[in-house]
């Protein structure tokens, strides 16, 4: 029987760069670890490794696309770094189900934080908030921009959506936009 | 005298302001189901009794061994009644297999019981929706082997009641492009009518090859294409899918009435 089996071996594939690695090297050894039926492991075998690779590429860039758009502050922080710090955290973490962008960023945020790399602790505390049970929070978030003090974050949830507001406490820099 | 089906677009949060008040020239919208699933009744109830609605799941996963993860379903399908959808659609793709989820759409081979399985998915959606069903063609960098050509499999697939095409002229013509084949020549494969739908958006590139990034204008060979399978085809509804670097309205329309104009619908 071809097909269901075969699927697991390629999800399996897809989501590991080192089994990808040694599929390159050697896919009758690894098709062979799947325990696949003859049909499935001649499939799996013509599959293209370079193709395969791009995939998995593809997969992990589909979710850089969609973190650095939930948090643009901390991708630019990042700089030229990003895009492979985020490889380094996709590597090890794979999030589920509808929430998973989110989740995704979130846990990205946690990463460079135990790696001692910057984040942006507005977004974070935006992630924070919208995937918990809480229907409003206050933050307070370091300095922004120009603005010499912190600031308090404010979000809540109406029917339309979340909301949210940064009240800036004392003085802005010199030569700094007024709304923030 | 070709008939005129519904032309609309992909519901996103930028636009739902816009959308709400109801736009003349807006025949219908597509609903992407996991968007909804933190949704209060009102707000999807309220989309629904302005405009004909479909729904677009990402998370079913229907080229998953085993059967379809029951909460999902249920939440899909929820969206569906509160829509008051027409149709319900999803992807012939799997998203996660055993315990990893992949969370984006990977290709299912061509085989009989990858057939067999999407077949009884297919059926799964229909029975908790009451709808019919239109599964999507992806783009995918991998061109699995397997039984049957891409075509004959789709055909295949079409030939279970309440089952159609959404065809994604966009993912046909990166799939085409990339993996040197003709479009055309794919086209001419399907069976007549078995196309009941179409997703229509610009593509990006990347690294010399092109990608379905939804960020872009249609491009004036995707609406040839698409005027193509609407020769051959009878589409309900063909979706506008903008997802990233959305425009603001009047954009947005100019976009639908070049995707009229393409199709002779004006």
């Amino acid at each position: 029987m071809a097909g269901p089996d075969l699927t697991l071996a390629l999800a399996r594939l897809l989501s590991d760069r080192t089994l990808r690695s040694a599929f390159a090297a050697d896919p009758i050894r690894v098709a062979g670890s799947f325990s696949l039926s003859d049909a499935d492991t001649r499939l799996l075998c013509r599959m293209d490794s370079k193709a395969l690779e791009q995939q998995a590429q593809a997969l992990v860039d589909k979710r850089a696309g969609e973190v650095r758009r939930l948090v643009p502050r901390t991708w630019a922080r990042l700089g030229a770094d990003a895009s492979g710090r985020f490889e380094d955290h996709a590597a090890a973490y794979w999030p589920a189900g509808h929430r998973r962008h989110p989740q995704d960023a979130l846990a990205f945020l946690r990463f460079l934080s135990r790696h001692g790399l910057p984040w942006d602790r507005l977004e974070r505390l935006r992630l924070e908030t919208r995937l918990s049970r809480r229907r409003r929070r206050v933050g307070v978030v370091p300095r922004i921009g120009r603005w010499h003090l912190p600031a308090l974050y404010v979000t809540w949830r109406t029917s339309h959506g979340w909301r949210e507001r940064l009240l800036h406490l004392g003085p802005i820099g010199p030569g700094a936009r007024r709304r923030a | 005298m070709r008939r005129r089906g519904l032309i609309g677009l992909g519901h996103r949060p930028g636009l739902a302001r816009w959308l709400s008040s109801g736009i003349a020239d807006v025949d219908c919208l597509e609903l992407t189901a996991e968007h909804f699933f933190d949704a209060d009744d009102g707000t999807i109830a309220a989309i629904g009794a302005r405009y004909p609605c479909s729904v677009h799941g990402l998370g079913l996963s229907l080229g998953t061994p085993g059967p379809l993860d029951d909460e999902v379903l249920e939440q899909y399908a929820r969206v569906a009644r509160l829509a008051n959808a027409r149709w319900a659609t999803e992807h012939v793709a799997f998203t996660r297999a055993g315990d990893v989820d992949l969370g984006h759409l990977n290709p299912v081979a061509p085989t009989a019981d990858n057939l067999a399985l999407l077949s009884e998915h297919a059926q799964a959606v229909h029975e908790a929706t009451g709808l019919p069903v239109r599964l999507e063609n992806i783009t995918s960098e991998l061109a699995l082997g397997g039984e049957m050509r891409e075509t004959e499999f789709l055909n295949a697939l079409c030939a279970r009641p309440h089952v159609g095409l959404l065809l994604d002229v966009t993912n046909l013509y990166v799939n085409a492009r990339n993996h040197r084949f003709d479009p055309r020549t794919w086209l001419n494969e399907l069976e007549p009518d078995n196309v009941k739908q179409m997703h229509i958006v610009g593509y990006g590139t990347r690294d010399g090859r092109l990608v379905d990034d939804h960020r872009a204008p249609i491009q004036p060979e995707l609406l040839d294409l698409l005027a193509a399978a609407a020769e051959r085809h009878a589409p309900e509804a063909v979706i506008l899918e903008r997802d990233l670097n959305v425009p603001g309205p009047p954009e947005i329309l100019a976009e639908l009435s070049r995707v009229r104009y393409a199709l002779g619908w004006a």
